[in-house]
């Protein structure tokens, strides 16, 4: 058979094993007398031959990871704008109710109740954790927590935890202290809680995002041994302003009465407070326990200003228990002695 | 396909990225090895996979379950291969990128086979010159057909285009590269 141009490409397909099998052995018996197609063959087979056939090069996962980090940046720029948007216009908005909240005339926990409070959290986490500062921050790290340093990791969670909170879908289920005995600024924390899913938080005392999970913790559980642990664990917390405004409602709002009385004396840390001192008054007239008031009592007469007389004076004259009636009186006696001495 | 892929690929398309991170933890090392074999360099490689991931994101409402994800994902890749360079016409060699380093040269390895490992890697920068002066079409249909086994049939598939034109650029990619390659 003689060549021609059409074996070319029979040629081609053979080397490529592109042929069905009669096609191939029909092409075998033209290679067999081909000189042609034989030289052409021989040279596909050199060529074959230089062709490396595995790859000099293969990526390593970091590569892997940093290229996917890329795309992950690339393919989500818009929801967390809104998120952000979302924390900016409640914290505004939350902002302007603690503002209102602090300019009554009287400190007053009752009205704003726990809209105020998680309010604060917010608002607090917000100023506090630089967020404010870096919106790129936040947004890259709710959309690719795997791109975080141990660091950074650290303060999403922190940041989301708070976040969760403030959207008030939050169940704690578990609030662990490390090393109970060991001397209380080396208190390690644990708060379990439920969002959609479990998430953990660990860090000291002195962890803002911790503190601000005691505090939820304080006032929203629904089991009383673990609001109480978390009043006596805020106690032992480095004292800030936002620990003693839990601290004061838990004292006025708390239903149960061992609660209260530990907020009190953790309150009574906090000595030069006008609001702890405004909160020990409100308890002195309206507490419905005889043993708080008379404990209220006791701590505003170690506290002596002169504006805690017409409490005490008060309650000497209009309370319903007549122990606490007799205390106020004594008290009352005594805060005029010292203050006739002077 | 694995219910847990699938489950995955449905919450890509209802919107939750962070699925779609676990999509390309889970073929990130196939794609890109597949990206290298059609750049041959490591910083177009990278190019191609994040196109590639990219264009794969944007399309993935449109992926209807018919055939196997990879399937689908190495079709936009070749695809991508196919035409990406023909507005720059050929590839050039390029300096390595940022990331070289972040690659793992792999020594040819094979003890029985190490003559020809060392034969086949004295070739190799020849080899990888030559392939990136064919046009992009002839490169992606020759690497399809040498590197990846792949049929003319399904190679016409991938790419969308007749078994003849496939031919075509094969058979051209051949002879050039045979030409260049001094064995014409
Ligand atoms: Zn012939």
């Amino acid at each position: 058979m003689k060549h021609d141009k059409k074996l070319d490409e029979m040629l081609m397909l053979y080397f490529f094993n592109e042929l069905s099998e009669p096609k191939k052995k029909a092409f075998e018996i033209h290679l067999k007398e081909c000189a042609h197609c034989q030289t052409e063959l021989s040279k596909l087979k050199i060529m074959n031959s230089k062709l490396a056939d595995t790859p000099d090069k293969v990526p390593t996962p970091e590569l892997i990871e940093k290229v996917n980090m890329k795309i992950m940046a690339a393919i989500a720029p818009e929801p967390s704008n809104s998120l952000i948007n979302k924390i900016t216009d409640s914290f505004q908005e939350f902002y302007n109710s603690m503002l209102m909240a602090f300019t009554r005339p009287q400190y007053q926990f009752a009205s704003m109740g726990a809209t105020l409070i998680i309010g604060i959290l917010i608002g607090k986490i917000w100023l506090s954790s630089g967020l404010q500062n870096d919106p790129e921050m936040l947004i890259s790290l709710i959309n690719r927590q795997s791109d975080l340093t141990a660091e950074q990791q650290s303060k999403f969670r922190n940041a989301f935890a708070n976040y969760m909170i403030q959207s008030g879908d939050v169940e704690l289920s578990e609030l662990v202290q490390e090393n109970p005995t060991d001397s209380q600024n080396d208190n390690m924390v644990m708060v379990n809680f439920k969002v959609k899913k479990d998430f953990a938080l660990k860090g000291g005392l002195d962890n803002q995002a911790i503190q601000n999970m005691l505090r939820f913790s304080a006032r929203h559980e629904k089991e009383p041994a673990r609001r109480m642990r978390a009043v006596k664990l805020l106690s032992n917390s480095p004292q800030n302003k936002d620990i003693e405004e839990t601290l004061i409602a838990v004292l006025l709002h708390d239903e149960n009465e061992s609660i209260r009385k530990e907020a009190m004396e953790a309150i009574c840390q906090y000595n030069d407070s006008e609001e702890s001192k405004d909160a020990l008054k409100t308890v002195v007239l309206n507490d419905t326990s005889a043993t708080l008031r008379i404990q209220a009592i006791n701590f505003l007469k170690e506290i002596g200003s002169e504006d805690v007389i017409p409490i005490i004076a008060l309650t000497s004259i209009r309370d319903n228990d007549e122990e606490v009636k007799n205390i106020a009186k004594n008290v009352l006696e005594e805060l005029e002695n010292s203050k006739s001495k002077e | 396909m694995e219910k847990e892929e699938v489950d995955l690929i449905k919450r890509i398309q209802g919107g939750d990225n962070m699925a779609f991170h676990a999509i390309m933890n889970k073929y990130g090392s196939r794609v890109m090895n597949v990206a290298y074999s059609f750049a041959k360099n490591t910083q177009d490689a990278e190019d191609l996979y994040q196109e590639t991931f990219i264009r794969v994101f944007r399309n993935i409402k449109s992926f209807r379950f018919e055939s196997e994800f990879y399937t689908w994902i190495y079709r936009i890749l070749t695809n991508l291969a196919y035409n990406q360079f023909k507005k720059k016409g050929r590839m050039q060699v390029v300096d390595p990128g940022e990331n070289d380093y972040l690659w793992e040269t792999i020594p040819g390895d094979k003890e029985d086979e190490a003559d020809v490992q060392t034969y086949k890697s004295a070739f190799k920068e020849e080899v990888d010159n030559a392939l990136l002066q064919l046009s992009s079409q002839q490169r992606t249909v020759f690497i399809l057909k040498h590197y990846e086994g792949k049929k003319i049939k399904d190679i016409a598939a991938i790419l969308d285009c007749t078994e003849g034109t496939i031919k075509r650029y094969l058979f051209r990619a051949t002879r050039k590269l045979q030409d260049l390659l001094h064995v014409a």
